[in-house]
């Protein structure tokens, strides 16, 4: 962004060009099966997972894909839980950062958090992995309360895909501390002789389950024909957008398609599946593949 | 609890006029005209820079210099408990100014009429010197978006703990201390002061005493941020092709 390398007039043309009139420029491409950005129609932006960036947190995970950026951090708490007394409780938010695009301070979307956050919040509760037993400290005493909060740093398309992927990387690399619950109501570390209460904790920090995570693929849909992994530029150029999320264990989570005046047919939809949990299996490579850095 | 061992070591280990570790890189973010991140110690922050492009917002327009618009959020998750601050919160407003004016110091603004220069900065980790911090981030993206300015600018925050002076104080320090504190950002080439907020009851000599602490700091932080963009600058400079001197 800062210095153009390129300098050349008939850059500077294209560039014109596209500017006037977007459109007609990207369908160029499109006629020829290919995108501005070189990629083929059904070809995603590569995807990366550091986790462990924020040490204040609990865990934590700084996801890409493509250009989208988006950090993600967890905070335990303790709680008193209420109804059900033998579960934990998740809450999940996301922000639209002030960093993440050029427009955002002065016209800043007030229904994308809420949609994010619902969606994400929703992903995380429907799989199956989801066990609010497994906080549980001690029924009707004490629980973990898990805080999920999710900042979009760098809003290039996906943003639904890069909320999902990185609230799994956090959740995935939580470690929660053994601990118990004292007969005056206190929470300390596991292990200590004053424990008569007879519950056996692991003694070890120990995961949540991992079964089913799960992933989202968002599609754009541009003059009926379907593009993987848009871009913010590709997205306001399409007439809607399809958002597949897939836990990998051959279930649907959920299908959003936001309307936007083009009705979609079955076959798209079909292509929707296939190409979300095909991305599912390299989004999941990846996720995998990150280690935090004490471990 | 002592803040300074009885050998004169700090809490996490430092001496009195340790810097933490000290990290930061530019061009981190893809959207952003100019990006970078600024890391001391645990303290983590992330700005961005827009601009200058054409005019946002209403009073702007005829100006005779750039309008320099800033924004300042702290995550969540940033600190040892989780506590969502608001935009008009008290503290965020505070650094929020602080950030505008001393940019307006560095930034050679009346090169830009007619313009505007959003900076965003967004706190991840707080671990002390949050101010300090989130300065050093932002100049460091305007430097990267290309933008003129009048010199190096660097941030750092020192203190006086049982009447040693301590050099960039960190979230437990700045809790704990009962001492004066002062943050001080200076452009550190032409040796002037940009911002100095200093806080607490301090013997007037002892204001001597802790700027020269900071000029110190300042000038071992904007060391490090000329480094990051030389570097930078390297590396654009290779990317056009050889370069021919």
């Amino acid at each position: 962004m800062t210095a153009r390398v390129d300098s050349a007039p008939a850059d500077s043309q294209a560039e014109a060009f596209k500017r006037l009139y977007p459109d007609q420029y990207y369908r160029r491409f499109l006629s020829q099966n290919t995108r501005p950005d070189g990629r083929s129609l059904t070809q995603t932006r590569p995807a990366s997972v550091v986790l462990g960036v924020i040490t204040s947190a609990d865990s934590s995970a700084l996801i890409k894909i493509g250009n989208t950026t988006v950090i993600a951090g967890v905070k335990l708490e303790v709680l008193m839980p209420k109804d059900p007394p033998d579960q934990g409780c998740l809450q999940v938010n996301v922000e639209l950062t002030t960093l993440c695009s050029p427009e955002m301070r002065d016209n800043r979307p007030t229904e994308v958090p809420s949609f994010l956050t619902q969606q994400v919040d929703a992903a995380v509760r429907g799989s199956s992995a989801w066990q609010p037993q497994a906080l549980c400290i001690q029924a009707g005493r004490a629980a973990w309360a898990v805080y999920l909060d999710l900042y979009v740093l760098c809003a290039d398309g996906v943003l639904l895909d890069a909320c999902v992927l990185a609230a799994m990387a956090a959740l995935n690399a939580l470690r929660l501390a053994p601990v118990d619950v004292t007969d005056a109501g206190n929470v300390v570390a596991a292990g200590n002789d004053a424990m008569t209460d007879g519950t056996s904790h692991p003694q070890q920090p120990y995961a949540l389950s991992k079964q089913g995570t799960p992933l989202t693929l968002t599609c754009a849909v541009i003059d009926d024909r379907l593009i993987a992994d848009p871009s913010s530029e590709e997205e306001s150029l399409a007439a809607t957008v399809v958002s597949t999320t897939v836990d990998g264990q051959g279930h649907v989570m959920g299908l959003q398609h936001a309307g936007g005046g083009v009705e979609l047919s079955t076959a798209h939809l079909q292509q929707c599946i296939t190409a979300a949990q095909d991305r599912h299996t390299d989004l999941f490579r990846v996720l995998s593949s990150a280690q935090p850095p004490d471990h | 609890m002592e803040l300074l061992s009885p050998e004169g070591l700090r809490q996490d280990g430092r001496r009195p006029r340790e810097l933490r570790n000290l990290q930061s890189a530019v061009d981190t973010l893809g959207n952003a005209d100019g990006s970078a991140t600024f890391e001391l110690g645990n303290t983590k922050v992330m700005a961005a820079v827009f601009g200058p492009r054409a005019a946002q917002g209403k009073s702007s327009g005829g100006r005779r210099d750039a309008d320099i618009r800033c924004e300042f959020a702290i995550a969540a998750f940033s600190q040892s408990e989780r506590k969502q601050l608001s935009k008009r919160d008290r503290r965020i407003l505070e650094v929020r100014s602080m950030l505008k004016e001393a940019l307006k110091a560095n930034v050679l603004a009346e090169l830009m009429p007619g313009t505007t220069i959003d900076v965003y900065v967004q706190v991840l980790a707080a671990d002390g010197s949050i101010g300090a911090a989130s300065l050093n981030a932002a100049f460091l993206a305007v430097a990267d978006a290309g933008i003129p300015v009048k010199d190096l600018m660097a941030a750092c925050v020192v203190g006086l703990v049982q009447d040693t002076p301590i050099l960039d104080l960190n979230q437990m320090e700045e809790q704990m201390s009962r001492g004066p504190s002062l943050m001080m950002a200076m452009h550190v080439g032409l040796k002037k002061i940009v911002v100095f907020q200093a806080d607490g009851r301090m013997p007037v000599e002892g204001v001597e005493t802790l700027a020269e602490l900071a000029e110190g700091g300042c000038q071992a932080v904007g060391k490090a941020m000329r480094s990051v963009l030389l570097d930078n600058t390297r590396k654009l400079a290779l990317a056009r092709g050889p370069v021919r001197l």
